[in-house]
């Protein structure tokens, strides 16, 4: 007959592997609500990207490589030829970048392997150097939106698809969605180099550049961090465009819009999390009037009469 | 008892192997160390030993044989640096008592929690994140090991009580 013991209970609690009585002890201890809270923490932890199939490429080219010491006699001659065209593919792989990507109304918070954080907002698509050499320290946005901890700037490079960011400080956020695209420095110094220029613009701390089509357009923030990362998005001046389009990677919405001027400017903001709230403070100030289709994702937009 | 007799000299088997375990070991090696090249390399090492090696290892004890020969590499290596693991930034509530400053309070508890976890000494460690993020059962974690369930279980509640003490005084 076993015995359960003490010492494996929280374990056990953990596994369904205790009985009612215990059950009944343990919560009615008193660090049970601590462990709760630690386990309900740690759900929210992914497992570190993992990319299989490079590692085995990795192994098979020591495996194969004439280096190695001993050779595996008797093996078949065709073997030698599937090991050679395995090595060029393999090299391929090997420099091959690393992706990340949220889905709508996700939010992903991501260390680099040279102690950096990146954190991408909803809806967002980024590609990166694999090992994060110091000269190789390559962060291509495709599209979304993603703030910066830079811990050491020497090389730290962020691309769009509107021009690159060179970090020669520590905090920044970078946005760029279907051509529309804001950098804003939140410590240190970036410069934003556009496109098809040699031209850089230098910002600091609070100081904040966004644009479309190969314009500029300055301003600068109060808050110390990105609102995106506390729950809201906020606008000033930005082309209705662009908050549409937030609005459906926040809550993964589709928005279809009937006569509405795409280009017209929005000073605001909407919360995360509550999708009525969010339309109405966006559409009453533009005058339009908002319809939630069946099954509540997509939305009709249309001027209000 | 039928023995398998598959031989890991077999290219096939031998990924095979690598299919089952490869990416446990890598996490293994890295809730070790808390340096994802660092656990690839020791990833590598392990396999190309048990290439080598393949006329030596019966079926069945590849996958202990791959955690001895990672674990031993590894013990002659430096120190560890700090694990750090990705989390999901808290998810929509709709609920609308869920003010900005509880989100922000409970993201700043992940990272009271990666802290902790760095604190655990390294045998609970690999147990406890073995558990909660790879999803291994105390059984499986005991076989990788070569412990017992019950050694898996000790291990994993000192873990939560020193994640819980940890987090308590920071």
């Amino acid at each position: 007959m076993l015995e359960k013991k003490n010492d494996t209970i929280l374990a056990r609690w953990l596994s369904g592997d205790i009985d009612p009585e215990e059950r009944q002890r343990l919560e009615a201890s008193e660090n049970y609500g601590d462990y709760q809270r630690i386990v309900r923490g740690m759900e929210r932890f992914q497992k570190p990207s993992y990319d299989g199939e490079a590692l085995r490429e990795k192994i098979q080219t020591q495996i194969d490589s004439p280096n190695n010491g001993r050779t595996i006699s008797l093996r078949p001659w065709y073997y030698g030829a599937a090991a050679s065209i395995l090595l060029l593919c393999s090299l391929a792989f090997f420099f091959r970048d690393v992706e990340h990507s949220t889905l709508p109304g996700q939010q992903l918070a991501i260390s680099l392997p040279d102690g950096s954080q990146m954190r991408l907002n909803a809806n967002t698509q980024i590609k990166r150097s694999r090992f994060f050499w110091s000269r190789d320290k390559k962060v291509e946005l495709l599209q979304g939106e993603a703030y910066f901890e830079v811990r050491k700037g020497a090389g730290f490079e962020v691309s769009t698809p509107q021009g690159s960011v060179q970090v020669l400080g520590t905090k920044f956020n970078v946005r760029s969605r279907q051509g529309h695209f804001e950098v804003a420095c939140y410590q240190g110094k970036v410069r934003f180099t556009q496109l098809g220029s040699t031209q850089g613009t230098l910002l600091e701390r609070g100081q904040r550049v966004s644009g479309a089509d190969g314009t500029l357009r300055s301003g600068t923030m109060e808050n110390p961090t990105p609102p995106w990362m506390h729950g809201e998005s906020i606008f000033d001046n930005a082309p209705l465009k662009v908050v549409l389009l937030e609005l459906e990677a926040q809550y993964g919405v589709s928005i279809q819009t009937s006569d509405i001027d795409m280009e017209e400017r929005y000073t605001g903001g909407f919360v995360h999390g509550n999708l009525e709230r969010a339309l109405t403070t966006v559409m009453l100030p533009m005058g339009i009037q908002y319809q939630l289709g069946p099954g509540g994702t997509t939305i009709l937009l249309s001027p209000r009469d | 008892m039928e023995k398998d007799t598959r031989s890991l000299c077999d290219q096939r088997n031998f990924n095979t192997i690598f299919e089952m375990y490869g990416e446990t070991l890598r996490n293994f090696m890295y809730y070790k160390c808390g340096d994802l090249y660092q656990a690839e390399d020791l990833v590598q090492f392990a396999f190309v030993k048990l290439w080598t090696n393949c006329k030596k290892v019966v079926y069945e004890k590849a996958k202990g044989f791959l955690f001895a020969v990672a674990k031993n590499k590894f013990l002659n290596e430096v120190a560890h640096k700090k694990v750090v693991l990705e989390y999901s930034m808290l998810p929509q509530q709709t609920a609308d008592h869920e003010s900005p400053q509880f989100r922000m309070e409970e993201n700043e508890f992940m990272e009271r929690l990666q802290q902790a976890i760095d604190a655990l000494p390294v045998g609970q460690r690999e147990v406890f994140l073995l558990n909660r993020i790879d999803k291994k059962t105390y059984v499986e974690i005991a076989a990788l090991l070569g412990v017992s369930q019950t050694a898996v279980e000790k291990r994993m509640q000192k873990a939560l009580i020193k994640m819980r003490k940890t987090i308590k005084n920071i």
